[in-house]
């Protein structure tokens, strides 16, 4: 909303107070006190214009157009056929509509000097008898001048012959089209194209049909509401248009036009009509001074003047002519008059011109025929907005001794029983004060004011009301503006969206913050400040005497949705929700971020995720108020590759041969041989040549073809196939481990450091990226990834990536591995070393200095037979730790593992290629093992000496009970290795089995 | 004054016993103790069944599954239930056993505005022995109390309830045995339906040991979900030559899902506990293969190819439109009266729990029954007649003023809508004290159907058009009753759910 309105607002705002202020004061002051803001009179041509007008085909018809064509024709602008016809159905000719827009911006005069110039230079032969004729050339002649008609089309159009022009011409009397019309509207109201996005006009459905040089006015026009579409979506700019049609465009056309023809448009309503006589020449005159309150609440008085006495005798006739008129032309409910057909209480609109003579009187609102229904309240439906009675008696006039106690009913009688719709702003009062319809109670007696129909007020008896406070409205906050103290409302029903609603929500549903102070604010039952209140919002506002707020409640009405973040920014977040529809979202800077019930950053959002948002909907902007991260159990757990056998429809599972995972950027088999299961996850995407494919489709056409797939783990431990991927069998497969040397988002491609390659992606690659599953635009430069790029067996073709799988970056908590002998224990608080070696790569640097390392609730301890208690961690007894040599895994100088596991200085590393959990241990073992034996291909040992890697047989390693596993930089478990894992183990002495005391998974 | 037209006829009530009743899932089937079951049992519906189990026990200080069976047998009697459970589960990997017997009272008052709220407590001391390796934990006292209400609506029972519970078992049998003690408090909300059901159960346990030697405490929360959908399938026939293209297959999936996240101090190498706490998080999974039904194929060829041909088969398949001897035109207007005999099909009445229903003879007999038709201008003769009454009796039609339904009149977009959301029930979903919806034609919308078409449209039931209008007042017609039918079947069989299951178990 931007500050005009805004300001608009507040000023209407004012203005309504002073007319509240009026309405109450009027009837106690004298009217003829007050000085008019405007002193009017009638006009002398009343009476011709009106005789003009008396169309009877018009009359005849119920056209919607009445109105317009009785302003048009009041104002001189659109006139009949002379016969007291006016053609509503007749098309309007090419000229015509010319002329039209012509006359619609005042320039008449212009056009009657053109067709004069236009007629002198013609020889006498050629010269136009009929005026008429003779000013369309004028026009045309303006309208080629002014860029309206090209030259060839003046040309054609003053082509004598006009049945000598081909189709393509320029025949002046074919009818005009809408577009054509639009442009010359535009064009002579000097309204300003509108280039670039046509906001109105593109939602048409056949925007495009229309002259492209047109569309920019086309644009201006639907701006301007001068002309529209046919309801349903269409403009139909070639078709033509009908002389009511124009009529009504030239009304639409009023907010512009009249400034140009110096008419004012005003309204107001009518206060008093005052008749005197006046004596004159051959009898008397009557005059009427009307009284109009106008908008600004000022007072307007129009003086009109009949036709009494004479004024002249007629020389031809000899019939005396009427006095000196002054009428107005009058439009009310259907028909057309003087101003007797003005009646106090009629709300109208009034045009005057410059002289201040009132050109036409159009009546909005008649004062309807109110009947005030004494009645049995049967029943109320609130839901329907009906009101059930059985009448009593009914009156032209409110009951002044209505008390409320009515004579006894006996429905069955009196019998007339009727239903009434209620007005949505239906006025309860009782002698206690304002009601709602809420109080209005069946079997109770009312005086129902009812008007055209409509419930309109309902005045209960004092006794049968609810005693209750009075100034309390509820509603859906419209907006919420604490800089300019005012909040505006949505009507209680709901309605309020449409432009003519908005208005009267201005003007009835908007509340002023009290300037006094001590505004009381509460949001969802807490102490809240103004700021708080926001569109949406359910509130109920106390007013005071004055109708000023002073306290205020509401509750927020935000609504949960789901989806998957397709790619967050700073400032924004993209969002494909679970309907499939794609939103982005602002995000303040403020926002809430919770994971797992805990309040995390909004850093903790990735690409990927699932998350759940609060949004404040409004009904054109959507806030985004919290976010919750789904917890952790739909990452990504592997991605597979392996034949597709078939898809089964009923377990939904993927019968998969030869399956093999992904491990560290190479496929490494899985246990099970042969075939395996994998079962679907509702969401999963299957793609084919980038294509989205269903079940059946794969099953008819893809069999025995080759596919990635990716998974995520499942409750109960299952993984279940959230992307699945074929590949071509004859592409050829190439797996690079490098980082993104750059990577445009949209590029739909990325390349690689290393390697310089470029990569292709599609919606059919599996791009994962800290676990998760994103689409192209989330990689970006120097992410790590392992890609599985497919290539075409012929030349030219691009690496397309099946996979990408972009790894995780290290932590910020990095942990660091000391060797030292225990000096000291300070219990539960900390240890100090006497000096210390730390692992620096492959080797240890010794340190003479001493170290004390932070003990933490989470610091562990492990011996030889595995966990030790922090409090067994002391300095005293046969247990003691001091004099220990230990490992320290610290985070800083926070120990987070303590070991007892024997000192190694050999590094040797290798591929997992088995991990047995037999009983026992190999040879060599010198602790106590866990029971899982490494066995290491590939293998090489570092040789101190040469600084060198060598290469080993296989190696087999023990895994001990206080062995350290390190991987990711985490200390975990040893069940967390798995076959593939590359590993540096360190190791007593470089012999091909023994125990591991750290084994540290690189990637 | 009122007429009614008055009809008698005479029904047998026979029929209504012959319904086999279908796999369903229904409260309670999970039992009370923080575990999951397989919901659904094959064959006998009454009587006792006896379902696959699993829960997770930390009595020891490690999460500990059992695996096994649950054997739930019902009375009742005048407004309370009375329901046996028996476990019996083992854990190989740990040679443990855990055997069980709990008898619950379960007491049903109704309130005035027709919900229901229930009450349950022990009727029998119950009895619990856990056995891990040499180690018995038998159950001294139990304290409990479940609390529960149920709200009706016409197609959907909702509930939302509490538990407390506090189990003290003596280790071993000695005199100084000591002691675990386990407190667990629970949320739970469901719902039941036609089309599937939902349950969704918190529970937080605080688990305190004592055995003389070791003192430790522990916190774990597990969260367990229940669910059966309906959901209908195209299934296309591989022979051409056959007299039918293809044609429909309703699938029932049970599945339940138990995910755990206990925090329990870590043990040393002597089993003694530590001040280093764990986190443990695991879930198990327990799913019974899906049962099927194959859905008449009615013949609608000349469709082939129609926008909506999917959900209007889909519908004749359900018998939600039936066939009324003259053909269906998708083009043709719906009356009020076809689109409440279609809703009725379409927001089926809740069904009830079989152990629960009352024993009725079943001798033959034929009563005598007066049907009188609620609305002047239904005939009880009409095709209708049963699908209004039942639609009126549920509450998802009110009807108008002076008993008349008008069923040969159409029925508007925003009528309709409004017949979703109160079959439903989630009137309240909606801001007070009228929704501003986000249509563009907003306030074209009558002012009593603004509310439920904002619900409608923020659980996805309706849609605007591409440039936002919903046209409100628009008449419907059969194709357009069909989709959005369709798509309140869908809804409810997988689409509320989402919310109880997300919302609970996923963040």
């Amino acid at each position: 909303m931007n500050k005009n309105t805004l300001y608009k607002r507040r000023f209407i705002g004012s203005i309504l107070a002073i007319l509240v202020a009026l309405t109450v004061a009027v009837p106690y002051s004298p009217v003829f006190a007050e000085t008019p803001e405007l002193s009017l009179t009638g006009s002398s041509n009343a009476s011709t214009v009106l005789n003009n007008l008396n169309y009877q085909d018009v009359k005849a018809s119920n056209t919607w157009a009445k109105e317009a064509i009785y302003e048009s024709g009041a104002l001189d602008m659109m006139k009949g056929y002379g016969s007291n016809t006016f053609g509503l159905k007749n098309t309007l000719t090419k000229e015509q509509a010319i002329a039209l827009a012509y006359r619609l911006a005042g320039r008449e005069a212009d056009a009657q000097k053109a067709a004069e110039t236009l007629d002198n230079a013609r020889a006498a032969g050629d010269k136009k008898i009929n005026p008429t004729s003779m000013w369309s050339d004028g026009y045309l002649q303006l309208a080629a001048n002014e860029g309206l008609i090209s030259q060839q089309d003046f040309n054609d159009a003053m082509a004598a012959d006009q049945t000598s022009l081909d189709a393509s011409s320029f025949h002046r009397g074919a009818p005009a089209q809408r577009q054509e019309m639009a442009f010359w509207i535009a064009k002579t109201l000097n309204l300003s194209p509108q280039y670039g996005q046509q906001k109105i006009f593109n939602n048409y459905k056949d925007w495009s049909k229309a002259d492209p040089i047109k569309i920019p006015y086309i644009e201006a026009i639907l701006q301007n509401n001068i002309m529209n579409g046919d309801g349903s979506g269409s403009f139909y700019p070639t078709q033509s248009i009908t002389r009511e049609q124009a009529a009504q465009i030239i009304k639409n056309a009023s907010a512009v036009a009249y400034p140009l023809l110096k008419y004012t448009k005003l309204t107001g309503s009518i206060e008093d009509k005052a008749n005197s006589s006046v004596a004159s020449i051959g009898g008397n005159t009557g005059v009427s001074v009307i009284n109009i309150r106008n908008s600004n609440g000022k007072l307007d008085q129009l003086t009109v003047q009949s036709a009494g006495g004479k004024s002249g005798i007629n020389e031809e006739t000899g019939q005396p002519v009427s006095g000196n008129e002054k009428e107005v032309v009058v439009y009310r409910n259907g028909q057309i008059g003087k101003s007797s057909l003005l009646k106090v209480g009629d709300k109208v609109e009034y045009i005057v011109a410059s002289d201040n003579s009132v050109k036409f009187i159009n009546v909005i609102s008649a004062n309807p025929g109110v009947k005030y229904i004494t009645a049995n309240i049967d029943s109320v439906d609130t839901t329907n907005g009906m009101i059930s009675v059985t009448e009593l008696y009914s009156s032209n006039y409110s009951d002044d001794s209505f008390s409320g106690t009515g004579p006894s009913v006996d429905k069955s009688v009196s019998g007339k029983t009727a239903t009434f719709v209620y007005s949505n702003n239906v006025s309860v009062e009782s002698g206690s004060g304002k009601q709602t319809i809420t109080d209005v109670q069946p079997d109770t007696i009312a005086e129902l004011k009812v008007q055209n129909g409509i419930v309109t007020a309902i005045r209960l008896s004092a006794n049968n009301a609810i005693n209750k406070e009075t100034g309390v409205v509820n509603g859906i906050v419209e907006e919420n503006n604490p800089q300019l103290g005012y909040i505006t409302l949505f009507n209680e029903d709901g309605s309020g969206t449409s432009p003519e609603k908005q208005n009267q929500l201005i003007l009835g549903r908007t509340y002023n913050y009290s300037t006094q102070g001590g505004l009381e604010v509460q949001k969802n039952q807490q102490p809240a400040s103004i700021e708080d209140i926001e569109t949406g919002d359910s509130v109920f506002l106390r007013t005071d005497e004055d109708g000023n707020i002073v306290s205020i409640s509401a509750a927020d009405n935000y609504i949960t949705k789901y989806g998957k973040v397709i790619s967050k920014r700073p400032s924004t977040l993209a969002v494909k929700f679970d309907d499939g529809s794609q939103q982005v979202l602002d995000v303040p800077a403020s926002i809430t971020v919770l994971s797992n019930n805990r309040l995390v950053g909004y850093n903790s959002l990735k690409d990927g995720d699932r998350v759940k948002l609060l949004l404040n909907e409004g009904t054109n902007i959507t806030d985004l108020k919290e976010i919750t991260i789904e917890g952790g159990e739909h990452l990504i757990t592997n991605v597979y590759k392996g034949v597709v056998s078939y898809i089964n429809n009923t377990s939904g599972n993927l019968v998969m041969q030869n399956l093999q995972v992904l491990n560290n950027g190479k496929w490494v088999k899985t246990d099970q041989k042969g075939f395996t299961n994998i079962k679907l996850s509702n969401e999963c995407a299957i793609y084919l040549n980038d294509v989205k494919k269903d079940i059946s489709s794969i099953n008819s056409y893809a069999r025995g073809n080759e596919a990635y797939i990716a998974v995520m783990k499942d409750y109960g431990g299952t993984e279940n196939a959230l992307m699945v991927s074929f590949r071509n069998t004859g592409d050829t497969e190439t797996i690079y481990n490098d980082s993104v040397a750059s990577a445009v988002p949209g590029s739909g491609s990325f390349s690689l450091n290393k390697q310089y390659q470029n990569i292709s992606y599609g919606p059919g690659s599996i791009i994962i990226k800290d676990n998760r599953l994103v689409s192209g635009s989330s990689i970006t430069d120097e992410d790590m990834a392992y890609v599985i790029a497919n290539k075409r067996n012929y030349a030219g073709d691009n690496n397309y990536a099946g996979v990408v799988q972009i790894g995780q970056r290290s932590g910020s908590n990095f942990i660091n591995i000391y060797r030292a002998r225990i000096q000291s224990i300070d219990e539960n608080e900390s240890f100090t070393v006497e000096s210390f070696s730390q692992l620096d790569g492959l080797t240890w640097d010794y340190q003479n200095t001493p170290k004390t390392f932070n003990i933490k609730n989470n610091t562990r301890i492990l011996d030889d037979s595995g966990v030790v208690a922090q409090r067994d961690f002391t300095g005293y007894g046969d247990n003691s730790y001091v004099d220990k040599v230990v490992y320290i895994l610290a985070n800083d100088l926070d120990a987070v593992l303590i070991s007892t596991a024997p000192f190694g200085n050999v590094n040797v590393k290798g591929d997992i290629a088995d991990i047995s959990t037999g009983s026992g241990s190999t040879a060599g073992s010198a602790g106590t093992n866990t029971g899982s034996v490494l066995t290491l291909r590939n293998s090489k040992v570092y040789d101190l000496n040469t600084n060198m890697w060598t290469a080993s047989p296989d190696i087999t390693v023990n895994v001990l009970q206080n062995s350290i596993v390190l991987k990711d930089n985490q200390i975990v478990d040893p069940s967390a290795l798995v076959k593939g894992d590359s590993v540096r183990v360190i190791k007593k002495d470089n012999t091909a089995t023994g125990d591991g005391y750290i084994i540290i998974v690189e990637s | 004054m009122k007429k009614f037209y008055k009809f008698i006829i005479c029904i047998t009530i026979l029929a209504l016993f012959l319904i086999p009743s279908s796999a369903y899932a229904w409260e309670g089937e999970c039992g009370y103790e923080g575990g999951i079951s397989s919901q659904t049992s094959p064959g006998s519906t009454t009587g006792k069944i006896t379902y696959q189990y699993q829960e997770v026990s930390f009595i020891t200080g490690q999460p500990i599954v059992y695996t096994g069976t649950l054997t739930i047998s019902k009375s009742t009697k005048q407004g309370s239930v009375v329901a046996t459970y028996v476990y019996n589960l083992a854990n190989t990997a740990n040679k443990a056993t855990l055997v069980r017997t709990i008898v619950y009272n379960t007491v049903l008052t109704q309130a005035d505005n027709g919900q229901t709220t229930e009450q349950t407590s022990f009727s029998k001391t119950p009895t619990e022995v856990i056995k891990i390796g040499n180690t018995t934990y038998s159950l001294k006292s139990y304290t409990f109390t479940r609390a529960n209400i149920v709200d009706a609506k016409p197609a959907v029972n909702y509930y939302s309830g509490n538990t407390w519970g506090k189990k003290t078992y003596q280790i071993g049998t000695g005199t100084n045995a000591g002691t675990v003690e386990v407190e667990g408090t629970g949320n739970f909300y469901g719902y039941d339906q036609y089309w599937g059901n939902t349950e969704v159960g918190v529970i937080d346990y605080t688990i305190q040991s004592d055995n003389g030697k070791d003192k430790w405490g522990g916190t774990a929360n597990v969260k367990v979900t229940s669910t059966s959908a309906k959901k209908i399938d195209y299934v296309k026939n591989q022979p051409d030559q056959i007299s039918f293209d293809g044609g429909y297959l309703m699938t029932q999936d049970n599945s339940s899902v138990l995910s755990y996240d206990s925090m329990l101090p870590e043990f040393d190498s002597k089993g003694i506990s530590t001040d280093n706490v764990l986190e443990k998080t695991d879930s198990l999974k327990l799913e019974t293969f899906p049962s099927q039904t194959r859905l008449p194929v009615v013949s609608l060829a000349y469709l082939k190819g129609y926008w909506a041909e999917n959900d209007i088969k889909t519908l004749f398949s359900l018998g939600v439109f039936k066939n009324t001897g003259t053909k269906f035109n998708p083009q043709q207007f719906i009356t009020r009266g076809e689109f409440a005999a279609a809703m009725a099909n379409a927001a089926k009445a809740v069904p009830t729990d079989p152990t629960l229903a009352k024993k009725t003879t079943t001798t033959k007999k034929n009563t005598q029954q007066q049907v009188v038709s609620p609305f002047a201008d239904v005939s009880t003769d009409s095709i209708y007649f049963t699908g209004i009454n039942d639609a009126y009796n549920r509450g998802i039609f009110l009807g108008s003023d002076g008993g008349y339904f008008r069923p040969n009149d159409n029925i508007t977009v925003a009528e309709a809508v409004t017949t979703f959301i109160r079959a439903l029930g989630l009137e309240n979903m909606a801001p007070q004290p009228n929704a501003v919806t986000s249509f563009r034609d907003n306030d074209k919308i009558p002012a009593y159907a603004r509310n439920a078409v904002y619900v409608a449209s923020d659980i996805g039931l309706v849609q605007g058009d591409d440039r936002g209008y919903l046209n409100p007042n628009n008449k419907l017609t059969n194709a357009q009753a069909a989709v959005m039918l369709n798509r309140l079947i869908q809804y409810a069989q997988n689409g509320i759910s989402k919310d109880y299951i997300e919302n609970i178990i996923n963040y």
